[in-house]
């Protein structure tokens, strides 16, 4: 199903560009709806598309070994306005988490190469959405190395006391 | 007579480094119970006991979704916990506690 004008609205990678400027990626995605727990993308895969949540939640996860047997650890949800696949955009292309939907969604799909392709004959555009991208990674890169000197600082705190 | 010296200073060396690492053995010293030493410890940022058991009281382990369930709600407190540190990093914001009931 194509995307409409106003579709993209609230896009968290898209934030600061002017409804023109939106528009050619109005023209790049591709509507799709996923059933509860049906899985968008998987660790490892090459990273193909990029999503957009306009409906429903995702939940990513990683691989986790308990009692012998490989489950899915929860990592992060995302939910409308987000935007999950990065590495869609950011070399080497290949998905470091799974996508799962938690309840019924409805994303917006854009292929990688063709969105890589519009950011680099848009430079303007580029750059905008480029910086909302550092931001989302320095936002989870903050966030994840809080989280780990915590559980380091338990360890340790346990192991020396 | 150097010799010895040199064999006594080495000795002390050796005995205060595996002291310092908690390498030698405490003879005198009773140990204290569990119990006696989580009353003793200073206050942390989490508890110093985890209250999350792999098993059931009549022993018979917990459901996998289970110990998944509970593994999402410590990643989630995880990060409310530190969304502070986020948007104003500092040592303190750092080290906000949670009621997480995983602790290592």
């Amino acid at each position: 199903m194509p995307v409409s004008a106003g579709d993209l609205e609230g896009a968290d990678l898209l934030r600061g560009l002017s409804v023109e400027d939106r528009r050619p990626f109005d023209a790049l995605g591709e509507i799709v709806v996923t059933g509860s727990d049906e899985v968008l993308f998987r660790l490892g895969d090459v990273a193909e598309r990029l999503w957009f949540v306009r409906r429903g939640r995702l939940s990513l996860t990683m691989p986790i070994e308990l009692r012998g047997e490989q489950h899915e650890a929860f990592v992060e949800e995302k939910g409308p306005g987000d935007m999950v696949g990065w590495s869609a955009i950011v070399p080497p292309h290949r998905y470091t988490l799974t996508a799962r939907a938690t309840v019924d969604a409805e994303m917006v799909a854009f292929d990688g190469p063709a969105f890589r392709e519009l950011l680099a004959s848009r430079p303007a555009t580029g750059v905008v959405v480029l910086s909302n991208l550092a931001a989302l990674i320095g936002h989870r890169m903050h966030e994840m190395q809080a989280m780990w000197i915590r559980e380091v600082q338990r360890a340790v705190q346990e192991r020396y006391r | 007579m150097l010799a010895i010296i040199g064999l006594v200073g080495m000795l002390v060396l050796v005995i205060g480094l595996g002291v310092f690492l908690g390498l030698a053995p405490e003879p005198q010293r009773t140990r204290a119970s569990a119990a006696e030493r989580q009353a003793a410890a200073p206050a942390r940022f989490f508890d110093p006991q985890p209250r999350m058991e792999n098993v059931f009281q009549d022993g018979t382990a917990l459901p996998m979704e289970l110990v998944l369930s509970r593994l999402e709600r410590h990643v989630r407190q995880e990060q409310a916990a530190v969304e502070g540190f986020v948007l104003e990093p500092s040592a303190q914001n750092l080290r906000r506690h949670t009621s997480s009931p995983l602790v290592n």
